[in-house]
């Protein structure tokens, strides 16, 4: 029987029915797939090796730059002759980073100093300008004061060396640029170690010069003076009876501290510092009107708007005065004052009868200046100013050069109310007279010596003067050459 | 088929070795990084203090106590002389100029 050759034949697979390939690939030889796998194996050993080694490598590899973990917290400045000055920076470790004061007490009162915030770290203002522009300074920004430096330091030493000489327990000093009202100094004694802080009492670390108010006393006898020309009712040479007291019924009488004849022009009145002689020139003026010029120099609001730093002086309304008030109110009793303010409402007549928002920082945001008298009624009042000094405050005549100003002594409040025995001593003023550079105030809180604004406080104005005249190069003109 | 892996994983396997061979070669460039890292910090603590230093020593406080110290005084305190400028009486002119100039000329 002959044998059938059988052949098989290849059935597809299910997968080949798919793909339909044209020809199934039969594997070459059985030890292939063995042979592919140990290849297989040993390559992606040695790449996993050599992964793992480039990880190892480049593990710790410094990606990013180099950037301090401290918190940077922006710098105080001061613009100094030769560049800035700093007043405080940021320094130290990641961890307990510091804040350092490298000029030491200079304008602490103003600079204020920081504490830790919720983090732990020292970026928290608690007082003064790193309080009240902590936003600014704790996202990195620095912040320029106006102050000058070396005004700064003149004024603080001048004050520090009144305070030794009159037994004062404070005083303030502000110094504003004409023309711009920068603030070129802020002193407060006694001051403060910005650095160590909690080594001092609370009453040393608040900026007075901002915050202390007082009755702004017979200095404002020369901005009563300034509204009287511009309303056109005196002028320096108007003569007005002026007894040595003033009796109001059913109130004490007012009277007048310096012997002086009884008829007195208004520029003597000023000279005299006569209490009886401008209440008499304020009835010219009519209580509302004194009212409203005191408002318009200033007084009754604070100097900035919306700042916490500075109290709210109090100037009632003049329908609320009784005729004693108003005579009151005429020589700078019964409402309060700051020295920023006093310094500000004096910036008037220096600034030809503008009154101009002082600046504290750099760029800082301030209302156009607003006319309060006209430009011939401030020169008028700078006149009679200088007359003052001449006449009546030997202690603030400097020589060589023409300065004007007025004295001021007013009652303190002790333990509730006003005091007999303690006394503030201001002088406000400026110089030189005809085009003049600053206008300062002075204030000295209880001196034991020259209580008087004449005695004490004037001699301040006269040394800083001296040094803003040195500070600026301004030369020698005497009054009399004029 | 085969081949075409072998070469394909051949070719990688020379990428990752030529990779790690630069990174081993250059494995010394990190630590020299954090060195140079660490330097820079302390190169600035250090400008830091300088100038805290610096800023401490120029402060206007200490500049003007010592200027005091020195029996030094603002200008505007110094005592000043006023003195009135007379005119100086005119000079004597130095040379004497005569007025006629006579030139002699002679002919050959």
């Amino acid at each position: 029987m002959p044998q059938v050759e059988t052949k098989t034949q290849h059935m597809p697979t299910p997968l080949e029915t798919v793909f339909t390939p044209v020809e199934v690939m039969p594997l070459e030889t059985p030890s292939q797939p063995w042979r592919f796998a140990l290849i297989g194996g040993v390559l992606a050993l040695v790449m996993v090796g050599l992964w793992l080694e480039f990880t190892g490598l480049s593990l710790g590899l410094p990606y990013a730059p180099v950037v301090s973990k401290d918190v940077q917290r922006g710098r105080v400045l001061l613009r100094g002759e030769q560049g800035f000055v700093t007043l405080s920076e940021s320094t130290g470790k990641t961890v307990n980073q510091n804040r350092k004061y490298p000029q030491g007490r200079l304008a602490s009162g103003v600079l204020g100093f920081v504490g830790k915030d919720d983090n732990g770290v020292f970026n928290k203002g608690l007082y003064g300008v790193e309080k009240f522009e902590n936003d600014w300074l704790a996202s990195g920004q620095d912040l320029i004061l106006t102050l000058d430096p070396t005004m700064q330091a003149s004024a603080e030493a001048t004050l520090e060396n009144a305070m030794l000489a009159t037994g004062s327990e404070g005083g303030t000093v502000v110094i504003l640029e004409a023309k711009t009202n920068r603030l070129l100094a802020v002193a407060n004694a006694p001051s403060f170690d910005a650095a160590n802080w909690q080594d001092g009492r609370e009453g040393l670390w608040k900026n007075r010069a901002f915050r202390d108010t007082f009755d702004p006393g017979s200095t404002i006898k020369a901005l009563v003076a300034s509204m009287l020309v511009n309303e056109g009712r005196a002028m320096p040479d108007t003569p007005m009876y002026a007894p040595m007291q003033r009796q109001y019924r059913n109130a004490p009488p007012v009277r007048d501290a310096i012997k002086h004849p009884s008829d007195l022009t208004l520029k003597e009145v000023l000279r005299y510092s006569s209490n009886v002689g401008i209440s008499f020139f304020a009835d010219q003026l009519g209580a509302q009107k004194l009212h409203d010029y005191l408002v318009k120099f200033g007084f009754g609001a604070k100097t900035w708007k919306n700042d916490p730093s500075l109290e709210r002086n109090d100037l009632s309304d003049w329908q609320d005065w009784r005729p004693r008030d108003f005579a009151t109110h005429s020589f700078g009793q019964g409402f309060t004052t700051t020295a920023l303010q006093l310094a500000t409402s004096f910036s008037v007549l220096v600034n030809d009868g503008k009154l101009i928002t002082p600046k504290l920082f750099e760029g800082q945001d301030i209302p156009e200046p607003r006319r309060v008298i006209s430009e011939s009624a401030a020169r008028t009042t700078r006149e009679m100013l200088e007359y003052t000094v001449n006449e009546g405050v030997p202690r603030a005549r400097v020589p060589n050069y023409c300065v004007g100003g007025k004295t001021g002594t007013s009652e303190t409040w002790y333990n509730g109310k006003k005091s007999s025995s303690r006394y503030h001593a201001l002088f406000a003023g400026f110089f030189p007279v005809d085009k003049p550079k600053v206008t300062i105030a002075v204030q000295l809180y209880a001196p034991k010596n020259d209580i008087h604004g004449s005695l004490g406080a004037a001699p301040v104005f006269r040394q800083i003067v001296l040094e803003t005249a040195a500070r600026y190069g301004i030369a020698p003109v005497p009054c009399a050459k004029k | 088929m085969t081949e075409r892996i072998q070469r394909f994983m051949l070719f990688y396997a020379a990428l990752v070795v030529i990779l790690v061979g630069v990174r081993f070669v250059t494995r010394d460039s990190d630590q020299n990084l954090l060195d140079l890292q660490g330097e820079t910090v302390e190169l600035t603590e250090e400008r830091s203090k300088l100038q805290f230093q610096l800023d401490t020593l120029e402060s206007p406080i200490r500049v003007r106590r010592w200027a005091f110290a020195n029996n030094m005084i603002p200008f505007s305190s110094a005592s000043s002389l006023q003195l009135e400028f007379k005119s100086l009486k005119p000079l004597k002119p130095l040379l004497k100029i005569q007025e006629k100039i006579s030139v002699d000329t002679k002919w050959r």
